[in-house]
């Protein structure tokens, strides 16, 4: 199951950053530019930041990000609001009400080189519950009310993308800075922070497997809240469960796995199954 | 549960639908994308 799913992070990874025409172009010209066709305007099922120079789709947490500053300054200015947030909500929901985190698991290119990352140590330290917490805080903060209330008219403030995000600094922020030297003068201490955070999340993987995906990740707090009422769910027998252990021991979210199988920390990842020698964890639609 | 999975899976359904058909995507959220998101790379 693992070799499957690593298999289908890296087709993802790959077909979501695919317009590699973008990236000659910039090679070649030396200046930073994202790439620009339709595909922009759909939202990829991951934290894969739209101005990374390959990415073809929208970001959906940046895009939310962007939606409400918009209705910020339509309320400001008094013009009617855009129908368009109905479509990122949708986009929430039906990928939400499918397969609730199953998208972190199988799919969010940020969350496959996470556990890249981890592999160095392959170390999993179990993080204290307020900590794991920290992604509902961030979601409501950075994702919801700064960019609706502290919203400035000549900029927009997608406060998320430009205070935290780790995507955006490690796939978008570095290839672009080296690249362009005209954006290299313009780094200022947010730039400093971003990379700080960077650092902080690079290192804090070394120790926990998928420390963003547990403590920060705002998309995954969104899918989280479906992990427990998803149409494609964890289904549990306990008739045939024989308490051994190894689900909670390959849970890479250090979950107790028969107690936390629906829990809002759980990416889907499906090692629980194939680690379970009854079969009592399964993942199907939805039982009781 | 049934009734709410279908529930929630239908009205996404209708709110993706009419975001794209009434929404102006471009213009009203994806338009930072085509430019250079600065605050994305830690820039503006």
């Amino acid at each position: 199951m693992k070799k499957i799913r690593h298999a289908v992070q890296l087709i993802f990874a790959i077909l979501l950053n695919s317009d590699f025409f973008n990236v000659i172009k910039i090679l070649i010209s030396g200046k930073a530019r994202v790439s620009a066709t339709v595909m922009k305007n759909i939202c990829v099922p991951g934290l894969n930041c739209y101005s990374c120079p390959s990415a073809l789709g929208a970001c959906p947490i940046g895009a939310l990000q962007f939606y409400l500053n918009d209705v910020s300054l339509k309320i400001q200015l008094k013009e009617k609001l855009n129908f368009a947030g109905l479509y990122i909500l949708g986009f929430f929901g039906f990928t939400g009400i499918l397969g609730g985190r199953l998208f972190c698991g199988w799919v969010c290119p940020f969350g496959a080189l996470q556990e890249l990352i981890n592999r160095i140590t392959k170390k999993n330290v179990t993080l204290p519950n307020l900590l794991e917490k920290g992604r509902f805080v961030i979601l409501a903060v950075f994702v919801f009310i700064l960019p609706l209330f502290l919203y400035n008219i000549s900029l927009l403030s997608p406060w998320f993308c430009k205070l935290i995000c780790p995507s955006g600094t490690l796939l978008a922020g570095i290839p672009l800075l080296l690249i362009d030297k005209d954006l290299r003068s313009s780094a200022s201490y947010i730039t400093l922070l971003k990379f700080t955070i960077l650092l902080f999340i690079i290192i804090s993987l070394l120790f926990s497997n998928r420390f963003f995906c547990k403590t920060m990740c705002p998309l995954g707090a969104i899918w989280g809240i479906f992990n427990r009422i998803s149409i494609f769910n964890i289904n549990y027998d306990k008739n045939i469960c024989i308490s051994c252990g190894k689900c909670s021991n390959k849970c890479p979210m250090n979950l107790d796995v028969i107690k936390e199988y629906r829990s809002s920390k759980c990416i889907r990842c499906l090692e629980c199954n194939s680690a379970c020698p009854t079969s009592s964890l399964t993942f199907g639609k939805y039982k009781n | 549960m049934k009734k709410i999975q279908y529930g929630i899976l239908f009205i996404s359904i209708v709110f993706i639908i009419t975001g794209v058909v009434f929404g102006d995507l471009y213009n009203g959220i994806f338009i930072k994308a085509i430019n250079i998101c600065l605050e994305c790379i830690g820039i503006g």
